[in-house]
Order: structure tokens, then C-alpha cells, then sequence
């Protein structure tokens, strides 16, 4: 028997061998700038607020936009860059100063990545490097990456490896009445990320394909955050969260599309994940884009989540003082979430609009329109809903 | 299960014939290791070997080069994405954050 399976796998690689050598040459970059504008609106109410130690108001709202460009600088090399901001305000963190509204009540967040790739047309390899930096009231963050990706077989499958590392900062703001108890204790205001993720997609028929995916993710530094109550079941005093400083996350993924029949689309999405928090959750994602007509595809997505509670969560006034770590965020709670949506697609053959401009002759073509609506809702009674639009552009010969 | 019995155990080793056996002590503690270990080298192994055995042409991919069949999540969900980083201890493996940048989890 087991010779057999060892003949199965060498044909295999054989045959991968051979068509490595078919002649095949990956897809080169087109002669066009892509751009995506997206703008997105959030918000949330519920009544566990980590900042006033599980109870209270949750209630936010957040506008976001950005903008991400793709230029090509001939047909292997290109650019990619991402800008963008986000507007918040929140009820919750208006809470850690209870007499005076505080910064943190309302923030903006702003972000900008800048990668670079490079594709070997013959081996059909592409390498890519990219930097990227995030600023926010109490929190910046610079980040590094690298990625390398290799197709073989006619394309029909897909290796991709990337390892991404992220070097963060807080600004240490503890509630008002914790500041002269808890300041001191905190050992760092930094907090490092280091991901290392694999991919793997494969054409499985001519409407059918997979991937596989799965992430090693090693936090280290201030993993907490420093404006959360904590409120103890043997002592008045409260005191901020506390966490380790160290973190491990592995989540693994298998995403699969499948176009059964010419008006209608399949898009499944099943990941696990497990931490050393005590934290392990199955995410199951469906949707369903159903092609109306060539131009309008409607989809619906259904989304459920479970997690297990996090090791050092306990809700209001259920800590005992004398635990080394603790914390009341619901968001580290055990927890089940739907996720209930619709997604509009406008997608016209030769585009929504066109505009010639006057450099080079190149034409500006308003693309795509792609707009999707979400409600959300968490077990904890947490409610929320967003909106978001993509407008895709193009700039072409 | 009887673990004293080699018979009702499906290991590599313990099936071997007696003379490739590792010695008793050594066999114990290498034997469950061993067979993780190639489980997870041919669990590994085996997309690598039938991606190989699946070859669609380029001609025969109309299907799978339409944009709702990217094996991604779509641009237009990147917000709902951070927000489930936010929301949910759980995150990563979605093409979302997973730690810098935001200051969730």
C-alpha cells in the first residue's frame, strides 16, 4: 500500500515537473493605474464597556475612508499604495475621565502603506516588500513587510508566503481616578506583532478552487489596554487590565469559491483559532453573489462566529484581587455572533463613466460600484451595523 | 483501546516487522511524535501532490476569472473586517488586521 501512495506523489511531482516546463508564463502587470475609494460607516451600541469594567455603554460610531492605487511601473514591477482615516467617537472612552470629556472621546486615525512587487514572468514567482505607518491619539505604529508568491502548473496553483512585523507605541492613559495607584506598574508602553503567513490555492475544475491559508501571529509588550477597568469581588479598589506580555495566535483557514451555475456564485469561508489566552473560535462565512443580469449582482453573506472566553476574563466585580492577570472586555468574553448581510455589485462591461484625459491620451474609467450593508449582532447584546462603498477606477490607454 | 497490545495499534513502527523495531523505551516515546509528525507531512504534502493532477487551461477559466470567485476577501469588506478585530478576541487568517496598527487585541 504504501508503495502505491509513494508512485501516487511521484507522478504527481513528475507531472508538476513537466508542466513547470510547459512554457507557461504567469499573467504580466496591464498597462493600467487600478484605484479603489472606499468609504465605510459604523456603529454599535451595547452595555459592557471594558473602560468602565464591563457595564456601561458601548455605543460608537466610526467613518472611514481609503484609498488604495495599483502602478504598474512596466509589465513586472508595480507600486501599491494605501491611504487612510478613520473617525470615531466613542461613549465608552469618554469614560476615563468622568469630569472633563476626554481626547480619546473622539479620534482620528490615519494610515499609509507602500509596497512594491516584483514578478518573474518565466518562473512565475512574484517578490514584494512594503513599510507602512498608523497614528492615532494614543497609538502609533510603524510596520515592515515581505512576501513571495509562486504559481505553477498553468497558474492553477499558487504558494505565497509573508511575513509581516509591526512596532507599536501607546500613549499610557489610565482612568482618572487610577493615576496615581496604577501608573507606575505598567513595565512598557510598546507592543511588537510578528506574523508569518502561508497560502495555498488550488484550481480544483474549471468552476471550482481552494485555498488554504494559516497564520503564526507573536505578540509581545503592552498587551493590554491601559484606560480598561477592572473591578475586584474583594476589594473596592479597582485597577486597570492586566494581561501577559506575551501572545500567540494561530489561525488556520480554507476559503473556497464555486460557480455552479451561470447566474450564481459560491463563496464559503471556514477558519479556526486558537491563542495561548485560552481563546480557541470557528468562524463560518457564506455568501452567495447572484448574477442578476452582466451588470448588477446582488450577495447575500451570513456569517456565524463562537469563542471560547480568554483564560483571564471575568465579568463585573467577579476578579479576586490576588490573580496575577484580568480583564473584563467582552470582546474576550466567550461570545457567539451573526453576521447578516447584502452586497450590491455594479459592474457595466465599459464602465460607469468615462473621461479622456488630456495627458498622454489616457481615459479615466469609473469602473465598478460595489456597495454591501452588514448587521451585527453578539450574544453579549452587543448591536451594530455598517455601511460600505467601493468606487473602482481606472486609468488606461 | 489496549496500548499494551501492538495489534490494536495502527502505528507505523509497531506494524514494522521485529527487526526495524526501535528498542521498547525509545519506541514509546518516539512512535506518537513520529506519526504526528508524518500525519502532518502528508496532510502538508498532499495539495502540493494533487495540485499536479489538476490542470484547467487557460481558455477554460472564464468561471474562475470572474471577480467573485477570488479566493479573497472582497475590497468592500475591509472595514467590516476591522470591526471584527475589534469585536471579537478571535482574529486573523482573514486578511485583516492581526495586531498593530489599531490597538484591538
Amino acid at each position: 500500500m504504501q508503495k502505491y501512495f509513494s508512485l501516487l506523489f511521484l507522478l504527481c511531482f513528475i507531472n508538476a515537473g513537466l508542466m513547470a516546463q510547459s512554457g507557461y508564463k504567469m499573467k504580466a502587470n496591464e498597462d493600467q493605474v487600478d484605484a479603489d475609494f472606499l468609504l465605510g460607516y459604523y456603529q454599535q451600541d451595547g452595555n459592557n464597556g471594558a473602560v468602565t469594567g464591563g457595564i456601561g455603554t458601548e455605543k460608537l460610531e466610526d467613518v472611514a475612508s481609503m484609498l488604495v492605487v495599483n502602478i504598474p511601473l512596466d509589465s513586472v514591477k508595480a507600486l501599491n499604495i494605501t491611504v487612510g482615516a478613520d473617525y470615531y467617537s466613542s461613549a465608552s472612552t469618554d469614560n476615563i475621565d468622568n469630569n472633563v470629556s476626554s481626547a480619546s472621546s473622539s479620534d482620528l486615525r490615519a494610515y499609509a502603506n507602500l509596497g512594491y512587487t516584483r514578478k518573474n514572468l518565466r518562473r512565475g514567482e512574484t517578490i514584494g516588500f512594503g513599510i507602512g505607518f498608523s497614528s492615532e491619539y494614543d497609538y502609533t505604529s510603524f510596520s515592515a513587510r515581505a512576501s513571495f508568491a509562486k504559481e505553477w502548473n498553468e497558474g492553477n496553483s499558487e504558494l505565497s508566503l509573508a511575513g509581516q512585523a509591526f512596532f507599536d507605541n501607546w500613549v499610557v492613559i489610565l482612568p482618572i481616578e487610577l493615576r496615581q495607584s496604577a501608573r507606575g506598574t505598567l513595565a512598557t508602553s510598546s507592543r511588537n506583532s510578528f506574523n508569518a503567513q502561508a497560502a495555498f490555492a488550488q484550481v480544483i475544475s474549471p468552476r471550482l478552487q481552494v485555498l488554504f491559508s494559516g497564520e503564526a501571529i507573536y505578540m509581545q509588550g503592552l498587551l493590554s489596554t491601559p484606560f480598561h477597568r477592572v473591578f475586584f469581588s474583594d476589594q473596592n479598589q479597582a485597577d486597570i487590565e492586566r494581561l501577559p506580555d506575551t501572545r500567540l495566535k494561530i489561525p488556520l483557514a480554507v476559503r473556497l469559491t464555486y460557480f455552479p451555475f451561470d447566474q450564481l456564485v459560491l463563496r464559503t469561508n471556514y477558519r479556526y483559532y486558537w491563542d495561548d489566552f485560552g481563546i480557541t473560535a470557528h468562524t463560518f462565512e457564506v455568501e452567495t453573489p447572484i448574477k442578476i443580469s452582466p451588470t448588477l449582482t446582488l450577495s447575500p453573506f451570513y456569517r456565524y462566529h463562537t469563542q471560547t472566553a480568554a483564560d483571564y476574563f471575568a465579568p463585573y466585580a467577579e476578579h479576586l484581587s490576588s490573580d496575577a492577570f484580568y480583564t473584563s472586555d467582552y470582546d474576550l468574553s466567550a461570545l457567539q455572533s451573526h453576521k447578516v448581510g447584502l452586497g450590491i455589485g455594479i459592474t457595466p462591461l465599459y464602465g460607469i463613466a468615462r473621461l479622456k484625459l488630456p495627458t498622454k491620451d489616457r481615459l479615466f474609467i469609473l469602473d465598478k460600484l460595489q456597495f454591501r450593508t452588514a448587521y451585527y449582532t453578539r450574544s453579549t447584546g452587543l448591536d451594530a451595523l455598517s455601511f460600505s462603498l467601493n468606487l473602482g477606477m481606472k486609468i488606461k490607454r | 483501546m489496549n496500548f499494551a497490545d501492538p495489534r490494536s495499534r495502527s502505528s507505523v513502527l509497531t506494524n514494522l516487522p521485529q527487526r526495524h523495531r526501535a528498542p521498547t523505551k525509545l519506541r514509546a516515546f518516539v512512535s506518537p511524535w513520529l506519526e504526528k509528525v508524518t500525519a502532518g507531512v502528508l496532510l502538508l504534502a498532499l495539495p502540493f501532490a494533487l495540485s499536479s493532477c489538476v490542470s484547467v487551461k487557460a481558455y477554460q477559466k472564464m468561471y474562475l476569472n470572474d471577480t467573485e470567485m477570488e479566493l479573497a476577501a472582497k475590497k468592500v469588506e475591509v472595514f467590516e473586517t476591522n470591526y471584527e478585530a475589534y469585536r471579537e478576541g478571535a482574529a486573523g487568517a482573514n486578511g485583516g488586521k492581526v495586531g498593530g496598527g489599531c490597538g484591538c487585541n
